[in-house]
């Protein structure tokens, strides 16, 4: 059961959805900042995590709803939690 | 990305982190963003053109705009070339000022005759090759062609693109046979002997071998029948009075007389010079010479028309050419003889005209010479239809 916290989070905004569409798409929304978008590593920093996107042929677009989408070939994606009160 | 359009640029990847940051940081909409080669690539809209621009100039980043596509680069290749842009302009001035313009008219009709009636009324009524459309009320003109031209039912004019097209449809005679509804007589249209009856309907009101004068009735439409049969060995007899239509033909002899006169002189047209061809330049529907010689009093023989087209259109532009021969006409004096065969040739002349019906039995040929000319009197002895139908009334 989610807690009042959660929901008060979710309710604000505060957490990022991270949709995936095969191994062709992903759509990170909520996103804080672009930190690399080469043709193989696409890292992107959300309010509670740093993604990292590996592929080939990546290619990223921006939108100012603050959603990324990445297309490319995608082989794998991580998500790392930032520590508190990290600086990026 | 937008209706402006869109522009990728090509920087220097060293400087990719800051302009990731000032994307993100202002949201902007930026499309296929990758580094390769030490060079990140990336699409904005054309309206984020000038924000990047002086981005990339305020952290002194390299860059280079590789592609520009949409509205905008359509209007700077358009401004770049000028020609274009007034030929464009020039065009749809021409377009739009000739649309408006008659350049042609099709009368759907095979009749020659009615065809030119009816250019006629369009003339009369101020639509010629380039008079403007908009000013005609092509309802009246309509009407008015219903009122002027008696050979037509029906006039439809409709408009297609610069073209008058005026759909027709004839008056179609009758057939004769219900031109004729009334009760008629068959009366005599000469002086004559009956020969022969060819008797179908009607009351029969002389006989073959009789004398009829003109105007006589052969066969009445107003018969007076009888009819009788026998019932249980007793006759009835009635009269039965109905009014037809009188059908038959009636074979007569008789004479006409006809008196030919030939002057002393005939009148004769003598060519005078050779023809000549001139050529006139025809803008709508004004003849432009393409000469520098007064016109002469001349007879226009033969006329050539050449118009020019352009992608199967007839523009109102055409060469015309005419040629022109002059003739004389002069009195030339001839004598007797010729005068008197001349006068046969006139009776030979009316007999073709106004005798081919008849089957001439005899002719006699009397001729009297005075100061004037000759005097051919011809006797005609003629056989054929001296029957004409007429119509009478009922009276009620």
């Amino acid at each position: 059961m989610e807690s009042y916290k959660e929901k008060l989070i979710d309710a604000a905004g505060g957490y990022s959805f991270i949709s995936i569409t095969n191994d062709s798409s992903v759509l990170i929304e909520g996103c804080k900042q672009i930190l690399e978008c080469s043709e193989v590593l696409a890292r992107v920093v959300t309010r509670q995590y740093v993604i990292e996107i590996w592929g080939s042929d990546l290619k990223l677009s921006s939108f100012n709803n603050s959603s990324v989408n990445v297309k490319g070939r995608i082989s794998s994606l991580s998500l790392e939690r930032k520590r508190t009160g990290e600086i990026i | 990305m937008s209706l402006l359009g869109s522009v990728t640029y090509k920087a220097e990847s060293s400087c990719s982190a800051r302009l990731l940051r000032f994307i993100s940081e202002n949201s902007l909409s930026v499309q296929n963003m990758y580094e390769k080669n030490g060079w990140l690539y990336f699409t904005v809209g054309y309206e984020l053109k000038r924000d990047i621009d002086a981005r990339l100039k305020a952290i002194s980043a390299e860059y280079e705009i590789i592609r520009e596509t949409g509205l905008v680069r359509a209007v700077k290749c358009c401004l770049r070339k000028k020609g274009v842009l007034i030929g464009c302009a020039v065009s749809f001035l021409t377009i739009l000022l000739l649309s408006d313009t008659v350049f042609s008219f099709e009368v759907l009709t095979d009749n020659s005759k009615l065809k030119a009636d009816v250019l006629a009324v369009l003339y009369q009524n101020g639509v010629t090759a380039g008079s403007s459309i908009k000013d005609v009320d092509f309802t009246l003109i309509e009407r008015d062609m219903k009122k002027k031209l008696d050979s037509i039912s029906w006039a439809g004019i409709s408009v297609q693109g610069c073209k008058v097209t005026v759909d027709l449809v004839e008056n179609v005679d009758k057939p004769e046979f219900t031109q004729k509804r009334l009760p008629t007589n068959l009366i005599a249209r000469e002086d004559a002997v009956i020969d022969k009856i060819d008797y179908i309907d009607g009351q029969l009101m002389t006989t073959v071998g009789s004398g009829v004068k003109k105007g006589d009735v052969i066969i009445s439409g107003d018969v007076l029948g009888d009819l009788n049969y026998t019932r249980h060995g007793f006759v009835k007899h009635f009269y039965v009075h109905y009014y037809t239509r009188s059908l038959g033909k009636v074979y007569g002899t008789f004479e006409r007389t006809e008196t030919f006169f030939q002057p002393y002189s005939v009148t004769e047209k003598a060519l005078a010079a050779e023809p000549v061809e001139k050529s006139f330049l025809s803008l709508f529907d004004v003849d432009i010479p393409l000469f520098f010689t007064g016109e002469s009093s001349s007879i226009i023989t033969e006329q050539q028309v050449t118009p020019l087209t352009f992608m199967g259109v007839e523009l109102p532009v055409a060469v015309k050419s005419y040629v022109l021969t002059e003739y004389n006409i002069t009195e030339r004096p001839i004598d007797k003889l010729e005068a008197g065969r001349r006068a046969e040739q006139l009776a030979e002349t009316y007999e073709h005209n106004f005798l081919s019906e008849y089957e001439i039995l005899s002719k006699d040929f009397t001729s009297k010479i005075t100061p004037e000319g000759v005097y051919l009197t011809a006797k005609y002895k003629l056989h054929g239809v001296i029957s004409e139908e007429v119509e009478f009334f009922i009276n009620k």
